[in-house]
């Protein structure tokens, strides 16, 4: 158990890179920690604001005893799928693992306390899902004592069985991408085809809002379908609707001993899948009068500095996920709206005529929202990590290195961004304002968001990570883009929907400006060792 | 007389209140193997670091080929080279890639590049690994990599910090000749190592620092005398260091 205590401490000194700032600079490590509360606080409060929502919404078309089935469902669900992105990285694949393994401790008080810190991810994502919808339940129903208990119960249980399934699949991904040279790309293109699904199952069901008898009738019958294919979601609402004791026992049951049986398969294969992953895979069969020696071809240090930024991409699927889902996102959803448009699915006389004006003010902020989220900029400086030595003895200016990370990004997000507003500007009867914003307020979002990440990841970066995930999913720079971007884009929504396009116009002044700005402050003040 | 590739003039470098590196001054000239030894924490890596324009430094200056770290840094990165104690490259790509990238990053002609890294390549062992990504790679073939990327643009100052650390006895030699090969072209080569043998036996000259100061520096010989390095440096490390040797060039 103390090991256990001793580990799980380690893990969470490393968190957000606070316990450096606590011993080098402690009134940075309050900044940190205010930041971070203030970010928890923003995402508790967007969160539940959406959960109680959907939750209201069944309740509003009759189906208020869907609402503790379906909240168990996302509560397990959305754990899960953290889980399953997390697990490569937290369980496997980790920079300090020999150091952890030759440590007198048995293997399964390491393996506990990694998947500790992803349950307690669950455990929050089940809390910011379940506790809303539940309240907004128990307020519409009426709940006895026994349906109170049953619903704490099922926040603590709920994600025990789906993070076992995401752990398993993390488990064969591991092991089956291990023996590929090129498991990356297929680890890419897999979770884009995941959420690219799960994408297009929410238009489904969203294309039939409206129509209020649709929706009761889709919604019981979806409610049935999620019950038989998830049984034990169904007997927690059995237990928290009805009392039945039994039901919610048996919840418990498959979510106690799923769990403790991953958990003691996962100690049985964390030393091979490790193993396997560290392994040398090397074929040694390159020649100088092969394909790769003469695929060489001298380039520019800039042109070398950008495709090293891309291969780094590439090569690390969490990383391109988390920089570069909005623009394949904003692709899919203007591609969308040129399908329907074409098939006649889609069109803007069936709207009511007081929103058809607004959408060619609102249009260009939705297509602004997917990039202003995120930025690959915003954890390219931390990602040198070690191997930062190269950069800053290169003889290129600072402003080269950085340029490169920028142009990446913008390389890779203007032409989605482009390509998307022509599919959405030939597809609708826009006017030419609504056009030239919807080139404009996505470029100038994209632009905001890549300097923005430019300039925090290299003004503080975050060097001293064991895992990719630490800059690229908990890095303050990541979070402040994301936070700025949806601002920025959800005030420039509401300002220019009762204001009109100036608005539009103003807002990509400013972020222009203020890229320009940041970018020159973060080439001013060079790399930081 | 020809002008020294590093000049390393009271430098000082601190942490808080410790003197890392304390008024160090030194020459290297084109042509020299210049050992630096010290004991953990004496101020070694703290200076290379300096020279490298890894790290910065508090007074004094640092001249490479007759440019200044300080002033123009640019200048003296593209005539150095550097190899660290550590050789944390970038995993995600493949040796070739690596090289091919250091290459364009020091404007390294194609057919230039593809001479010398077959030739350095070759002699280490490493052609046929050179299309695996770096990550398979042993230490002991990252240090080897990590070597022909400092060698690629042939530099006018090598800095290594601990290059024979985790290589095998045969690269080992390898390296030792082909550090030799540069300094007999022109180049000046220094490094730091711990192997008071390989110091003695390679270099032409050394310097000793102690708690950020330099105790001795020169030739091996008027250093040495009929001792052996070892026997000098455990005098020196035993001495009471009443009276520095500060600015000892």
């Amino acid at each position: 158990m103390r090991s256990l205590i001793l580990l799980s401490k380690i893990q969470l000194l490393g968190l957000f890179g606070i316990n450096r700032a606590l011993h080098a600079d402690p009134a940075k490590a309050r900044r940190i920690l205010a930041l971070a509360a203030l970010g928890a606080g923003v995402v508790v409060l967007v969160v539940s604001a959406y959960s109680s929502g959907i939750a209201r919404s069944f309740v509003q078309i009759g189906l208020t005893e869907v609402v503790p089935l379906v909240a168990v469902l996302v509560g397990s669900v959305a754990g899960a799928v953290a889980a399953f992105l997390k697990t490569n990285g937290v369980l496997f694949g980790f920079k300090d693992y020999d150091l952890v393994m030759s440590l007198p401790v048995p293997v399964s008080s390491v393996v506990l306390s990694r998947i500790a810190s992803l349950y307690a991810m669950s455990l929050a994502f089940g809390l910011l899902t379940m506790v809303p919808a539940f309240v907004v339940y128990a307020a519409s129903a009426g709940v006895s004592a026994v349906g109170v208990a049953c619903m704490a119960l099922s926040v603590v249980l709920a994600p025990l069985l789906p993070l076992a399934a995401a752990i398993v699949l993390a488990v064969l991904v591991a092991a089956v991408s291990a023996r590929f040279r090129h498991a990356n790309i297929a680890v890419i293109a897999l979770t884009l085809a995941a959420t690219l699904a799960l994408v297009f199952g929410s238009l489904a069901l969203s294309s039939q809002a409206g129509d209020e008898a649709a929706m009761t009738a889709l919604g019981t019958q979806l409610a049935s379908q999620l019950a038989t294919v998830f049984p034990p979601a169904a007997w927690a609402t059995a237990g928290i609707v009805r009392g039945d004791l039994a039901a919610f026992l048996a919840f418990s049951a498959v979510n106690v001993v799923v769990a403790g049986a991953v958990l003691a398969l996962v100690v049985r294969l964390f030393v091979p899948v490790n193993s396997l992953l560290m392994s040398s895979r090397p074929r040694g069969t390159f020649s100088f009068d092969g394909k790769g020696a003469a695929a060489a071809k001298a380039g520019s240090p800039l042109r070398a500095l950008m495709a090293k930024e891309a291969r780094l991409l590439v090569a690390t699927p969490i990383y391109f996920m988390n920089a570069c889902i909005g623009y394949v996102l904003v692709l899919v959803a203007a591609i969308a709206v040129a399908a329907g448009t074409l098939t006649g699915a889609l069109s803007l006389d069936l709207l009511p005529p007081e929103l058809v004006s607004a959408i060619g003010l609102v249009l260009p902020w939705g297509l602004a929202f997917f990039c202003s989220i995120s930025s690959t900029t915003a954890a390219s400086v931390s990602l040198e990590g070690s191997s930062r030595w190269l950069m800053l003895t290169a003889p290129v200016p600072a402003s080269t290195v950085l340029w490169s990370k920028a142009a990446v990004n913008l390389a890779i997000g203007l032409p989605f961004l482009l390509v998307s507003a022509v599919f959405v500007a030939v597809s609708l009867p826009l006017d030419a304002l609504s056009v030239a914003a919807l080139f404009a307020v996505p470029s100038a979002s994209c632009l905001l968001a890549t300097s923005l990440g430019l300039a925090l990841d290299a003004r503080r970066p975050r060097y001293d990570w064991t895992t990719v995930y630490e800059p690229v999913k908990r890095g303050m720079p990541v979070l402040v883009v994301v936070f700025v971007g949806m601002g920025f884009v959800a005030a420039g929504m509401v300002a220019t929907l009762r204001f009109g396009h100036a608005v539009s116009l103003l807002a990509v002044l400013a972020a222009v400006a203020a890229s320009v700005a940041l970018y020159r402050s973060a080439t001013n003040r060079g790399l930081s060792a | 007389m020809a002008s020294p590739v590093l000049s390393v003039n009271h430098v000082v470098k601190t942490f808080g209140a410790k003197r890392a590196v304390d008024d160090v001054t030194l020459d290297v000239m084109p042509g020299d193997i210049f050992g630096f030894v010290g004991h953990n924490g004496a101020g070694k890596t703290t200076l290379i670091r300096a020279i490298v324009g890894v790290g910065s430094f508090d007074e004094g200056d640092i001249r490479i080929a007759g440019q200044s770290v300080r002033t123009d840094a640019l200048a003296c990165k593209r005539v150095c080279a550097y190899v660290p104690d550590n050789p944390d490259v970038y995993e995600f790509l493949t040796g070739i890639q690596y090289l091919n990238y250091l290459s364009d990053i020091f404007e390294v002609p194609v057919e230039v590049r593809e001479d010398r890294i077959r030739q350095y390549a070759d002699r280490l062992g490493l052609t046929s690994a050179l299309g695996d990504l770096i990550s398979s790679y042993s230490h002991g073939m990252r240090q080897k990599l990590v070597l022909i990327g400092a060698l690629v643009h042939e530099p006018a100052l090598l800095v290594l910090d601990e290059p024979f650390v985790g290589l095998d006895p045969e690269a080992s030699f390898h390296v030792k000749e082909m550090l030799r090969e540069l300094a007999d072209r022109g180049s000046a080569v220094f490094f730091s190592s711990h192997v008071l043998e390989v110091v003695e036996k390679l270099c032409d000259k050394v310097a000793i620092i102690k708690q950020g100061r330099l105790r001795a520096c020169g030739p091996v010989a008027d250093i040495v005398g009929d001792e052996s390095l070892e026997d000098v440096f455990l005098d020196m490390i035993e001495r009471d260091a009443g009276a520095g040797a500060s600015g000892v060039r």
